[in-house]
């Protein structure tokens, strides 16, 4: 299918851009890299009656800046790969990015559009959570930065206001210390993931001392496996211990079931995934 | 709108709605039917194109979103080009419906990478469906064609 008719505006500055959005209100949308809404424009599942393009904006920024990475809103998803510093300071960035689609998507698709379509089991979600990422968010009325935990409301949800646009998002500098790893299954390389489980843990003296799970697809927004995360830290890091941080990070999960994976092949999923996570990234910190 | 679209090295500038697509545009408006569409919602891969070099799905940007890119669409390949070639060379095809968007997205692989493994060269087309060859075929054609190029 096509796309409904839309009027099209580009803005020459970031404060055209705020104007057009305060303007129209929920009747405009903005595009970026548009890999998720002309989809669902083809689809007629989106039909803005305003698109404001921000493609053409100064908004592609990579820099380091008070131990925070900040990445602006139209970044690629394929710059988390190919640009380096980027895999230097947040090693989980480029880590997740090869699990997003194919690389044709990702060479449009940006990070901060990712964050805005908030898909319950995307990579760059799930990673922001994990990794206290805040999302700057502008408009007429002024600024503000909101916490990744606090971003996604719920499933496609987010906390941005009909006149904010997502300028940019930044993420601490991971410690030289810490190892990552990302787990996601999915049907065929490049589908929707039926369930995502990304993990950060540093070592002390050879127990575990930081530790953090993120779990994608056990409901409808990334969540940290909190109560998991305080059984490990400063534990040894066991088969027997990960196997309980496993079963304790699914007790609070509630999957959907779908015509992809049922409730509880999800759940069961998610432990096995939460037990590899930790496997492979305390292999990481022990070599 | 009036946008001037630069496709393989020609500039046309014609009146789009905004609403339409690239893909369509290159077909409709230009004529230029090696452009395929398939799912039109970026799952398939057959309508990829190269815009500034990198691979891109026309289905999924709109025409006037193109101002100022160069975009290159099959017809830029020379049917001699070894990438061309070596899809024929190593029935790297059948019915042909996905072909102009491996050999686009193939050609940006071997530019990248003259001498890609076979990991990197699955990676590479894991964005192009092909329902004929079962995906030996065209993987052998990046091979063949990699190493013609590297011939030459």
């Amino acid at each position: 299918m096509k796309p409904p008719p839309f009027r099209y505006v580009r803005p020459s500055s970031v404060d055209e851009a705020l104007a057009a959005l305060s303007e129209h209100g929920d009747e405009a949308k903005v595009i970026a890299g548009g890999q998720s809404l002309v989809p669902m424009m083809n689809l007629r599942l989106a039909r803005p009656a305003v698109l404001v393009d921000i493609n053409t904006l100064p908004l592609d920024d990579v820099h380091v800046e008070d131990d925070r990475l900040r990445l602006g809103a139209t970044v690629r998803q394929s710059r988390l790969i190919a640009d380096e510093r980027i895999g230097a300071a947040v090693p989980l960035l480029s880590r997740c990015a090869r699990f997003i689609a194919h690389p044709a998507i990702r060479t449009r698709g940006t990070v901060c559009g990712s964050l805005c379509h908030a898909d319950p089991t995307a990579e760059l979600p799930l990673a922001s959570v994990l990794l206290g990422g805040r999302v700057q968010l502008s408009s007429t009325r002024g600024t503000r930065e909101v916490e990744a935990d606090r971003f996604f409301v719920g499933a496609f949800t987010t906390t941005v206001e009909p006149d904010e646009l997502v300028v940019g998002v930044t993420f601490p500098v991971e410690r030289d210390d810490a190892r990552v790893s990302f787990v996601e299954i999915s049907e065929r390389a490049g589908d929707f993931a039926l369930a995502a489980v990304a993990a950060r843990v540093t070592l002390s003296n050879g127990a575990l001392d930081d530790v953090a799970i993120g779990v994608a697809g056990g409901g409808a927004a990334p969540v940290r496996a909190t109560a998991a995360e305080d059984l490990l830290a400063g534990a040894e890091p066991s088969a027997e211990a990960l196997r309980q941080a496993a079963s304790v990070a699914v007790d609070g999960v509630e999957p959907a079931g779908d015509v992809h994976a049922s409730a509880g092949f999800r759940r069961r999923l998610l432990g096995v995934m939460v037990e590899r996570g930790l496997q492979e990234a305390i292999a990481g910190a022990m070599s | 709108m009036e946008v001037t679209l630069l496709v393989n090295g020609i500039e046309h500038t014609i009146h789009v709605e905004p609403r339409r697509l690239l893909a369509d545009v290159l077909r409709q408006d230009l004529g230029l039917f090696g452009t395929h569409l398939g799912c039109e919602h970026g799952v398939c891969g057959a309508c990829t194109v190269l815009v500034d070099g990198e691979p891109t799905r026309s289905c999924l940007v709109f025409a006037v979103q193109m101002e100022g890119q160069e975009i290159e669409t099959i017809e830029g390949i020379d049917p001699d080009d070894p990438v061309a070639r070596a899809f024929k060379e190593a029935h790297g095809l059948q019915c042909g419906f996905c072909t102009p968007a491996f050999v686009l997205t193939v050609s940006h692989l071997l530019r990248e990478d003259p001498d890609p493994d076979e990991e990197t060269i699955r990676e590479a087309i894991s964005g192009n469906i092909c329902r004929c060859t079962g995906y030996v075929n065209i993987v052998k054609a990046v091979r063949v064609a990699a190493a013609s190029s590297a011939g030459e």
